[in-house]
């Protein structure tokens, strides 16, 4: 390794309860005072958002500004509106209550609040923001996916030309997460399964990843191990609160991992495929993690048998070489998804989402312009990713 | 977790204000001490920032040790410059005094690490101060005290030899090994396995990565609780003058297999491919990575420049007691944990005593 950064400011709160025991203390800890909560209809709907407001109440924090109506794909203009809601109301700290499109959202109110500024888009890019006001901010991950709460990236829609543009700063990311498995109890058992192989497919891509380094490695195994032990029973009749704390941790410790070593081949075609086809994030990158994982074997072998002994140790394990065992790896992440998919009821197909030779060729031409791309192990061509996306639709693994 | 960020590789420093990290910044405090000079260090973190930040260099003459002494004359320099963020650079002994002042002052800290061994502490909210008057070495926490940034800049790192690697090497293992044992919170593990991941690795080991490995183990290590073998192997660094690594060897040289039974086949599961093992089940495992220490243990000592027994390095039965009473002394404030710390020490002793040959 040339040169390696590895950073994760963000201070980590795990565990059953967690919001009722330590929301009201960390705000306290944080300085809040009047707090502009932002969250979306669903989570307020579940009554999340009132729990919240009365742990920090109970904590003295007299004043909560509420914007529950966060669109399910942060745009411009729902942070234009929360930066006025925020200096209208004097508020002086923010806590995001959600998924990725909330916790995104909020970061980016963050960055532009802390630039004394409420239009996002003159800072998107890399770091196009320098250090300015501190706003304490906290945030609640509501789902076992995106891992947003620990990521120096947001992904927002800019309504004037269409596309999803990125902010990537550090100086969005929270204070605070707080992992609280009860906030998974409500999430459906498809979005369970899919967003938690968008956790394995940030982990597998961190560990693979071209700029990976010795730390993301680490958080990367250990989101893998608490995949693969716990996301079957997660789906099941028996899930218990200690599989959905290893699933929210294994998202954040994913997230740790990809924030610094970036993501790759999947996560780029699943961009594009979520532009050009409005598919679900979670669903296009569960789709296409083993297809992807299949074009990179040959580049990736050595990490995939690594993954492999870590996540079955078999007595026989010893006998077989690394070539064998990357492939049995990719065996057992589709025997995963497919034995979870059966149990939901699901089939596992990219026909009905409309992914015809048109929209494969649109995916393609877009995949290339993403950044993710960049740090795949392998070198991914147009032709490639045709090829990708033509044995994703015909189901040939 | 560690919270700092670390950057690590060639030409760091030249990435000082890499980010615009210090684009805030109006005076800097720059601490340094006899191997934070080399190098053009000062020239290099001029370079690095703004003409208009005000750099205020100071340099600590302390030869062992940092002192409260010097940690009050930067303070007081830091005050009267209306100080807001603080570089160290050098040894233990900048990085100490280092983040002594910004535990009091809790300004922004990078620390930029220029010396071999004894990196152990770096990331944690510990640091070391000796009172000159009474000669006492107080192990110190506040959590100001950790860095916000910390540099490994290969080029800056003194060159040292392939024994002072093996040293920490072996004592990076051992505190790798004694946490995951030890602890159950995964999350207070994690640096330990990535630090084993850095040392287990097929590929020779530069020293940056070497360093590294020794800041992640330290900072778990160091966060267990009453943790009495390193009060212990800090004041024998300070009696002996040798290094962390070699002392903490020396202690726990006999006692590899035990550490190594005491891990859970969780645990295992993640370091599995630790030196290219290739085991058929835990047991096995277990045992091949035992012979692969032995290994480390036998080639470390085996160079005539090493002592084998702690006596022959000046640690001797009086040294120990003497370290014993002083951990008892300091400790012996909360009454409470009192019996905790009689009982960890002891058994403490009986370890140093062990390996007298």
């Amino acid at each position: 390794m040339e040169y390696y950064q590895f950073y994760n400011p963000v201070k980590i709160c795990s565990g059953e309860n967690a919001i009722q025991d330590n929301l009201g203390k960390i705000a306290k800890k944080l300085n809040f005072n009047k707090v502009l909560i932002i969250s979306g209809p669903v989570i307020n709907k579940i009554g999340l958002v009132n729990f919240a407001e009365q742990c920090l109440t109970q904590s003295g924090i007299q004043t909560c500004v509420k914007y529950c109506n966060v669109p399910n794909e942060s745009s411009i203009n729902a942070i234009k509106e929360l930066c006025n809601i925020y200096t209208e109301n004097n508020c002086d700290s923010v806590l995001a209550i959600g998924g990725g499109s909330v916790l995104d959202t909020a970061k980016a109110v963050r960055l532009a609040i802390s630039q004394n500024a409420n239009d996002i888009s003159k800072f998107f890019g890399y770091n196009m923001s320098k250090i300015g006001v501190k706003v304490p901010f906290i945030a609640i991950p509501t789902t076992c996916g995106t891992g947003a709460e620990v990521t120096k990236v947001s992904v927002i829609y800019n309504e004037s030309n269409g596309a999803k543009e990125e902010l990537i700063s550090e100086l969005m990311l929270p204070d605070y997460a707080i992992l609280d498995p009860k906030v998974l109890i409500t999430l459906s058992k498809k979005s369970l399964l899919f967003t938690a192989f968008d956790t394995l497919s940030h982990a597998i891509e961190g560990y693979c990843s071209k700029s990976k380094n010795y730390m993301s490695d680490v958080y990367s195994k250990i989101a893998i191990t608490k995949i693969f032990n716990n996301l079957e029973l997660a789906i099941s009749e028996n899930a218990n609160m200690y599989n959905y704390i290893q699933l929210l941790e294994a998202a954040n410790y994913a997230g740790i991992s990809f924030s610094n070593s970036m993501v790759g081949g999947v996560h780029a075609i699943a961009h594009s495929l979520g532009s050009v086809l409005s598919v679900s994030h979670d669903y296009a990158v569960a789709m296409l993690l083993p297809y992807v994982l299949k074009y990179n074997l040959e580049y990736s072998y050595k990490e995939y048998a690594e993954l492999y002994d870590l996540i079955t140790q078999k007595e026989n394990n010893c006998l077989m070489d690394k070539k064998e065992k990357a492939e049995m790896f990719i065996c057992e992440i589709n025997k995963l998804f497919s034995k979870n998919m059966s149990k939901i009821g699901g089939n596992r197909s990219f026909v009905d989402c409309g992914l015809n030779d048109s929209a494969t060729k649109k995916i393609a031409e877009l995949a290339l312009t993403d950044g993710a791309i960049l740090t795949n192990a392998r070198y991914l061509s147009y032709n490639d990713i045709i090829n990708i996306l033509e044995s994703a639709r015909n189901g040939e693994i | 977790m560690i919270n700092t960020k670390i950057m690590a590789g060639k030409n760091v420093i030249d990435k000082l204000n890499f980010e615009s990290i210090y684009s805030n910044a109006k005076s800097v405090l720059v601490i340094t001490d006899v191997l934070g000079g080399f190098n053009c260090t000062k020239f290099k973190i001029k370079k690095a920032l703004s003409k208009d930040i005000k750099i205020n260099f100071i340099k600590i003459k302390d030869n062992n040790y940092a002192s409260f002494e010097n940690v009050d004359k930067c303070i007081a320099i830091a005050n009267a410059n209306n100080v807001d963020y603080i570089i160290c650079v050098g040894s233990e002994i900048a990085i100490n005094v280092g983040k002594a002042v910004n535990a009091n002052l809790n300004k922004q800290l990078t620390c930029v690490i220029t010396m071999e061994g004894n990196h152990q502490s770096i990331l944690s909210s510990h640091y070391e101060l000796n009172k000159e008057d009474s000669d006492i070495l107080y192990v110190l926490s506040k959590s100001g005290a950790i860095p916000d940034i910390v540099m490994i800049d290969e080029k800056m790192l003194d060159k040292f030899g392939e024994i002072a690697r093996r040293g920490m090497e072996l004592g990076i293992l051992i505190m790798s090994l004694l946490t995951i044992a030890n602890v159950n919170d995964e999350s207070k593990k994690l640096n330990s396995i990535a630090a084993l991941g850095i040392i287990g690795k097929q590929e020779s080991v530069s020293l940056v990565d070497l360093v590294t490995a020794e800041m992640f183990a330290g900072y778990d290590f160091i966060d267990m609780p009453k943790n009495v073998l390193h009060e212990f192997v800090l004041r024998g660094v300070r009696f002996t003058d040798v290094n962390y690594s070699l002392i903490l060897s020396l202690i726990m040289k006999k006692s590899i297999n035990k550490i190594v039974q005491a891990i859970s086949d969780e645990d295992i599961k993640v370091l599995w491919n630790l030196y290219s093992i290739n085991a058929s089940d835990i047991e096995d495992w277990k045992e091949q990575l035992c012979k692969v220490i032995d290994n480390k243990i036998i080639n470390y000592f085996v160079e005539k420049d090493i002592p084998s027994v702690i006596n022959e390095i000046g640690l001797n039965s009086k040294e120990i007691e003497r370290i014993a009473e002083e951990i008892f002394a300091i400790k012996q404030q909360n009454v409470e944990e009192e019996e905790i710390w009689l009982n960890n020490l002891s058994k403490i002793k009986d370890l140093v005593y062990g390996n007298f040959e």
